[in-house]
């Protein structure tokens, strides 16, 4: 469990570090060094990034939309398609977000046990 | 093992990663796009708060009051910083809209969209776009002040471009993936063309000419007729023209001899495009001062072709509408005078026959020597495939636009004349009309002024009133143009222009008001040639017969005049049909007699919740359709009759052989078609209603505003509440109509009016993408705070900006 807490701080801070270079795919880099330096068993490898990364998107757009009555979520949530709905457009922000961290995560633990 | 996971691993996230940053297919890159650091999220606001920032170039500080509806009210210290400070802000609220339409014009949609756009881009290329916008540049640069105003301008938005991140560009760029490139004066040239293609690109020659080969020119004259019965044409009828001397009008040399039958042209412009002015002088005005109105009608599309500004300096002080691109106000007022414009739909495109001396088609027969082609070769970049390439053949005329390679008819070679592609300096015009004070100043402004042909109308707190069609307009021998014409015969060239001062206008006349609707300009007696395919028979009648109702006029009355919903085309043709209809002896029944009771009943009002409208709307277009016929299934270009000559056919002549369907063997006359028609659109209406849906109008003709990007759902507004149609003078149609409305009264106090279909910000993510909207749509307006001066009527301003200069 400490490794998964060390392990889920580290992606974030990196996330929120290299995030300032307003590159989207930085949560990719942030999940892979975090797996190659602190060594997760299992499905861990996967869910940890997964679940960290997937919040910290969908909290942040849920509050950059929040601030503006979700006015363009809703219209984006049209074209995606997802019925309109600003919350599933946030869920899958989430889902996205999360998925391409988990990706990185997997290649940072690979390339670990490569070591 | 170890490795293999690795190199699946890698696979698998080099895949997410391609998906997430390129896109696939027609999917947006989904990681960059959704990302809520770098994408849309990032777009998720409205402007709420100005800002101090520094805007490099400037003399001296640009202050800016943005009002409620996000109008700026920009006080600038001089010319150049004013210019600049405008292209700055309109690229930062419409800059995604400004380069799109620049890419339109220039043909190269496809660099941004994909194949799908290049035979779009390969007909604007061989319209010639740029190289008219090229033509205009040049000119314009050889003014010194012009000059440093339109530089000015483009440096402003290209200050605006320079400072974005990725993050912070419009929503479209992330959804299309693309970045904005810096601006140049040219793409303000574009802009231009992008305008007079839309309002002087329209023509009929290559299709009258298809006509008289299939059916004579008898038949043509019939159906075409170069003047209509009862306008009421822009100047009005009492103005003589004996105060022009030396008249010279040139003598025909006779038609070309032969050409083969054409099978497509380039998509015209929308017929409609076209628009609504008038003033009243200040006897004719309830308040004693001059009033002035102004609806353009164009498609109707988000964000909105037009953004509101107010633009001052010491020197002066203009409010209206600006046209995102271009510098000044295009449409407004300041406090001395108000103009606004509408199009003088004047046949300003000819094409001329081409001969080549021999194959190589390196040169052709010019009278008794031959002239050089030049070929440009135009590459077209597309988005996801190679560069498509189209050599362009230029003759002196312009372009040859059809040939082996484009449409017309395969074979033979077809340059286009237009009026377009003339240096000109057009931006000038509005900008010196900014500055006018007085009637001689407006005069000097427009006097220049080339295409696309307007009437400018205007009124002045002088309490003089006019209204000049204005344009560069060659002076034609009778019919010249209206067909094609020869181009190895010097004679067919345009021998000249009519002089400027013999252009028609009218000032201060007798009954007090003066108007245009796209109508014909004069009438017979005007001592020039006039012609166009396209004049508008309904509205000028209708806004003239409103002006000689009473003695004078008010703000409320201008309001519920651009908001009539008088449909005088039904009016004039639904007694004829329903004589037809009943002369015809055949029973109607079942919901077929309830819609024609409620047609009997209708008031000819295209309001909003008629019934009476949705049902003629579903027999008109049906009728039209089916008289016609002849042309829908025509395999050669041609151009269909309008509506005011199938009443008058109607009318007429019942037993005209149009009236005969193509695809039945028996015999029929109008009373037959109608009957048919009256029959397919109680089906069509039954067959609405069976859905669940209203029959009321604005629910049946269901208008909308339309993304630029082809009305993409998520980012256009559908099923407006408006009434109104086409040839009535509110002018919405399904996607087109009133693309701005402007009131202005020139009392001791500037006051004024707007709506448009639109809101200021080009952010779909924003409030004020569409928080005009509504208002527009119910017939009202907001009030246009025509500021004294940076502080003035401070509790009407929502925030303010400054732009410093770069210390």
């Amino acid at each position: 469990m400490k490794r998964i807490l060390i392990h889920s701080f580290l992606t974030l801070t990196l996330a929120v570090a290299l995030g300032l270079l307003n590159q989207w795919y930085t949560v990719i880099i942030a999940a892979a060094v975090s797996s190659y330096v602190v060594r997760l068993k299992g499905v861990w490898v996967f869910l940890a990034p997964f679940i960290v990364i997937g919040l910290d998107w969908a909290i942040e757009a849920y509050f950059i939309g929040a601030a503006n009555d979700f006015i363009l979520a809703k219209k984006i949530a049209v074209l995606l398609p997802l019925g309109g709905s600003a919350t599933a457009l946030i869920a899958v922000t989430g889902l996205l977000g999360g998925l391409f961290a988990a990706s990185g995560s997997l290649v940072g633990r690979s390339l670990r046990a490569l070591r | 093992m170890k490795t293999v996971k690795f190199i699946a691993s890698v696979l698998l996230c080099a895949a997410l990663f391609y998906i997430g940053h390129f896109g696939l297919g027609s999917l947006p890159p989904l990681g960059k796009f959704i990302s809520p650091t770098s994408g849309f999220w990032q777009n998720e606001r409205s402007e709420t708060s100005g800002e101090i920032t520094v805007l490099s170039g400037l003399s001296q500080p640009v202050r800016i009051q943005y009002d409620e509806q996000l109008i700026p009210h920009l006080f600038a210290e001089n010319d150049l910083d004013l210019y600049r400070a405008q292209g700055y802000i309109t690229a930062k609220h419409r800059l995604w809209q400004m380069e799109f339409q620049t890419y339109a014009a220039a043909g190269r949609v496809s660099e941004i969209v994909g194949p799908a756009a290049i035979e779009y881009d390969r007909g604007q290329r061989r319209k010639g776009m740029v190289f008219g916008a090229e033509n205009a540049l040049d000119e314009m640069l050889k003014d010194p002040i012009l000059a440093a105003r339109i530089e000015a301008y483009s440096e402003g938005v290209n200050a605006y471009i320079d400072q974005l991140e990725p993050k912070d560009y419009p929503v479209e760029y992330k959804l299309l993936n693309y970045t904005p490139e810096p601006w140049q004066p040219l793409k303000s040239g574009l802009l231009l063309m992008y305008m007079t293609d839309m309002l002087a690109g329209g023509d009929a020659d290559l299709e009258n000419s298809n006509f008289v080969s299939l059916f004579g020119k008898e038949t043509f004259e019939l159906l075409f007729p170069e003047f209509l019965t009862d306008q009421d044409p822009v100047i009005e009828r009492e103005r003589n023209w004996s105060d022009f001397e030396n008249i010279e009008v040139p003598e025909s040399p006779g038609q070309l001899s032969a050409m083969a039958l054409v099978n497509e042209t380039l998509e015209q412009p929308d017929p409609d495009n076209g628009s609504n002015n008038w003033a009243v002088s200040a006897e004719k005005s309830a308040s004693g001062n001059p009033m002035l109105a102004n609806d353009p009608h164009l498609g109707l599309n988000l964000p909105s072709i037009w953004y509101v500004m107010q633009l001052a300096t010491p020197d002066h002080n203009v409010m209206g509408a600006t046209l995102p691109g271009a510098l000044g106000v295009i449409i407004g007022f300041n406090d001395h005078i108000a103009w606004g414009v509408t199009n003088a739909t004047r046949d300003v495109k000819d094409w001329y026959k081409i001969s080549f001396t021999d194959e190589s088609k390196t040169s052709y027969v010019y009278g008794q020597e031959s002239k050089p082609i030049n070929e440009v070769i135009e590459a077209i970049k597309v988005k996801g495939a190679d560069t498509v390439y189209d050599t362009v053949r230029y003759t002196h005329y312009g372009p040859i636009t059809y040939d082996e390679r484009f449409k017309g008819n395969g074979r033979e070679h077809f340059a286009m004349k237009w009026i377009g592609h003339e240096p000109n300096s057009n931006q000038n015009t509005f900008l010196n009309l900014n500055r006018a004070r007085n009637y001689d100043d407006y005069l000097t402004a427009i006097s220049t002024y080339t295409a696309p042909a307007q009437n400018f109308v205007f009124a002045s707190k002088e309490n003089d009133i006019a209204l000049w069609i204005q344009g560069k307009i060659a002076n034609k021998w009778e019919q010249q143009g209206k067909f094609v014409l020869d181009g190895s015969n010097p004679e067919h060239e345009w021998q000249a222009y009519i002089p400027q001062a013999h252009n028609a206008h009218t000032k201060n006349p007798e009954r007090g008001f003066v108007s245009s609707a796209n109508q014909h300009p004069t009438d017979e007696a005007y001592p020039y040639y006039v012609y166009d395919a396209n004049y508008e028979a309904y509205r000028n009648r209708v806004i003239n017969d409103f002006f000689r109702s009473k003695d004078r006029f008010s703000i409320d009355d201008f309001k519920a005049l651009q908001s009539n919903n008088y449909n005088l085309k039904a009016a004039e043709g639904l007694p004829v049909m329903i004589s037809l209809l009943e002369g015809s002896g055949q029973s109607v029944v079942g919901s077929a007699e309830g819609y024609l009771n409620t047609l009997k009943g209708w008031d000819f009002l295209n309001d909003e919740n008629s019934l009476g409208a949705s049902i003629w709307e579903a027999w008109w277009t049906n009728l039209y359709d089916l008289s016609w016929d002849e042309f829908e299934q025509s395999e050669v270009a041609l151009h269909w009759p309008d509506a005011y000559q199938t009443v008058w056919l109607l009318k007429h002549h019942p037993e005209h052989e149009f009236f005969d369907r193509l695809d039945s063997a028996e015999k029929e006359d109008a009373a037959a078609v109608v009957q048919l028609a009256f029959e397919q659109a109680v089906k069509a209406l039954d067959a609405h209603v069976k859905e669940g849906k209203s029959l009321e109008w604005a629910s049946y003709k269901a208008t909308y505003v339309g993304h630029l990007l082809q009305a993409l759902p998520a980012f256009s507004r559908f099923d407006l509440p408006v009434g109104g149609n086409g040839n009535i003078v509110n002018a919405m149609k399904k996607n087109h109509g009133p693309s701005w409305r402007m009131i202005v009264e020139l009392g001791s106090e500037t006051k004024a009016l707007g709506a448009y279909p639109g809101g200021q910000s080009g952010n779909p993510g924003s409030k004020h993408y569409d928080d005009i909207l509504d208002t527009w749509a119910a017939g009202e307006y907001y009030p246009l705070l025509y500021l004294k001066s940076v502080d003035d009527q401070p509790s009407m301003m929502s925030f303010s900006s400054t732009l410093n200069p770069k210390s």
